[in-house]
């Protein structure tokens, strides 16, 4: 192999673990309500855009960026707070199809709202980082490296928050069993509030990977769809499973876009993912990590 | 894991009632045809476009309440099968000449062909799991018709409307028939051992299996006539808006239909149309809010696309929250309330 091929796949590796990262980002947000209260969040797109907004508005009135991050992770714990407690906590025990269509009217409501605060355009969030790093050819975006700092950094605090924390313990052993951890002396509201609370400030980092790596724009929301491969491949409930799902369905799409440019019209990169999601629920239905529930016809 | 809520009890004590039981049903039914009847030749343009979708949504809201309500099997593959219907109308009628009433009911089979295929393999899968399957299914679907020139790929295809019904009125005289048609096949349907069967799948479906129903066979059956009835629908719907591109057809669509039947009702063919009728029709109320506040009429196109979004959201999450049961559980209520009165149960 030639050393510019080599610096192709490097170059084509690189990316697809910063894409990767941002679905990895968004799909654990969603693999922690999962978990935790067997809802599939299909708002979680939203949520991330208007936390996202947030910070775009705040960085725009000429506050630094640390004020704006903490005015985002404090709408973060409204939201969260807000959506549990009026919609979600009123639908414990649905079936899984109602709660899902829950949340898919809440997603078109914030579409709605947003779209009336902020307006159809599409926007560059405020530079913090620019330019790039370059290691013998292969160039790494500094917003590639944010993604990837973030959705890591976030995997290792939620995993050490869930083993090691007492609070962790129980969230842990609500999503084990509901009956038995309220009889030991969880609160189970909280749990669920709590959960909630912190999908919504994952929703954040996953929100500014986003943004910062492509746009901002109401179509945002629409990310939802593409995190699903990841998270099928990994395994609904298992995070770890959704954050390596993330990065493999992230190097997936890289590799199509460079290597298969040419199949489908152009269109191999978004392909690729879908039909392999078409693939892994026919042979592995519930991932690579997640836990194995037994059916047949 | 239920998908949704167990009545099967209660269709059974449904189904041994009539379809019109009480001369006031026959006078309230009568009525409504006449008026459904005499509407478009007052009616303007605005008015029958309108009655026009809600017609289509019935046909597409019936067809996806076989898969979803009926049989419980989660799709959200509902705007890739219309597009199906749409394109396979187009085709049939631009590419080999077949005249509308020919090619629409061809097309119906064309997709539920599709809605086979895809179904067969996916059996054994369930509740969000099946869910990510058919949208899978959404996306290939929509990628292929938009990048296949046969099918005019980005700049879509032009469908003609039959010769004898290219005018508004005419044409909503033609929806309105075959609706009716298939309406009325759909409450057969429901009422048959099939729809039982489908009802006793949803319900429980070991017990079902045991009870001696093919889980497999009436699974598929449920995706054949669904893909049927959304088939016709895309077909229609491509002849009222008489051009097509891949953009008719976008998730949000399919977001809407299974609003439509939440709204409704899942699992019950009148369910199915009083949602579509309110889904379609209701967010309508959004263009007249300035006016009604003083405000003039004009509103950006916009600002009615946002607050048609929140309206419908807050819809669905109103159903959910208060009215589990839809439309529909509301009907049976008020019906209850006048047929026992002057007693509460």
């Amino acid at each position: 192999m030639d050393s510019e091929s080599l610096t192709t796949l490097m170059q084509t590796v690189v990316n697809g673990l910063a894409v990767g990262a941002v679905y990895a980002a968004l799909g654990m947000a969603v693999a922690v309500i999962y978990r935790g209260t067997r809802v599939v969040n299909f708002a979680q797109a939203d949520i991330a855009m208007v936390l996202t907004f947030v910070f775009w508005f705040v960085m725009g009135r000429g506050l630094p960026w640390y004020a704006a991050l903490a005015s985002s992770l404090v709408a973060a714990v409204l939201v969260g707070l807000l959506i549990e407690r009026l919609i979600l906590r009123k639908l414990v025990g649905e079936p899984l199809f109602t709660v899902v269509m829950a949340t898919i009217g809440l997603s078109t409501i914030l579409q709605g709202l947003a779209g009336i605060l902020w307006g159809h355009d599409t926007y560059r969030l405020p530079e913090i980082f620019s330019g790039s790093f370059k290691v013998s050819g292969v160039s790494l975006l500094k917003t590639h490296l944010f993604s990837i700092v973030v959705a890591s950094a976030m995997l290792a605090v939620l995993a050490v928050f869930l083993s090691r924390s007492r609070t962790g313990l129980a969230m842990r052993a609500t999503s084990s069993d509901q009956d038995t951890a309220q009889l030991m002396g969880i609160r189970i509201n909280r749990i669920s509030a709590l959960i909630w609370i912190i999908a919504s400030l994952i929703s954040v980092g996953a929100g500014l990977a986003l943004g910062y790596s492509q746009f901002l724009s109401l179509a945002m929301g629409g990310f939802i769809l593409k995190i699903f491969p990841a998270i099928i491949l990994g395994g609904l409930d298992s995070l770890g499973g959704v954050f390596i799902g993330g990065l493999a369905i992230g190097l997936c799409v890289s590799f199509a876009g460079t290597y298969m440019g040419g199949l489908f019209g152009g269109a191999s990169s978004e392909m690729v993912s879908y039909l392999l999601t078409f693939l892994i629920l026919m042979v592995k239905p519930y991932g690579l990590f997640g836990a194995r529930q037994i059916e047949r016809v | 894991m239920d998908i949704v809520p167990k009545r099967y009890l209660e269709e059974h004590q449904r189904d041994r009632r009539k379809m019109m039981h009480f001369r006031l049903q026959q006078v309230g039914m009568g009525v409504l045809l006449l008026v459904l009847l005499w509407m478009p030749q007052q009616a303007n343009g605005y008015v029958l476009g309108l009655a026009l979708q809600a017609m289509i949504a019935v046909v597409g809201a019936i067809g996806l309440n076989f898969v979803v309500g009926f049989s419980g099997q989660v799709s959200i593959g509902q705007a890739a099968y219309m597009a199906i219907g749409a394109y396979s109308t187009a085709v049939l009628m631009g590419k080999f000449g077949l005249p509308f009433l020919v090619a629409l009911p061809l097309a119906g089979v064309i997709t539920a062909g599709a809605s086979a295929l895809v179904g067969w393999p996916t059996l054994r899968l369930r509740g969000f799991y099946l869910a990510m399957a058919t949208f899978a299914v959404h996306f290939v679907v929509i990628m292929v018709i938009s990048r296949w020139d046969f099918v005019g790929a980005q700049t879509g295809v032009a469908v003609d409307r039959p010769s004898f019904a290219s005018g508004d009125v005419s044409f909503y005289y033609l929806t309105f028939a075959i609706m009716a048609l298939l309406v009325h096949m759909a409450f057969n349907i429901e009422h048959s051992f099939v729809g039982r069967a489908w009802g006793a799948i949803r319900d429980r479906d070991l017990a079902a299996a045991a009870a001696g129903i093919s889980l497999a066979r009436f699974k598929l059956w449920a995706n054949v006539w669904s893909g049927f009835y959304v088939g016709i629908a895309g077909g229609l719907s491509a002849a009222f808006l008489s051009y097509i591109t891949p953009e008719n057809f976008p998730f949000f669509l399919t977001i809407q239909y299974l609003g439509m039947l939440l709204v409704g009702g899942l699992g019950t063919t009148l369910g199915g149309i009083f949602g579509a009728l309110f889904i379609t029709l209701v967010p309508e109320a959004v263009r007249f809010l300035p006016a009604l506040f003083g405000a003039g009429d004009a509103i950006s196109p916009t600002l009615l696309a946002d607050g048609q979004m929140i309206l419908f959201g807050v819809i669905i999450v109103g159903t959910l929250l208060y009215a589990p049961k839809g439309l529909f559980g509301l009907w049976e209520d008020i019906k209850l309330y006048f047929r026992t009165w002057p007693f509460s149960y």
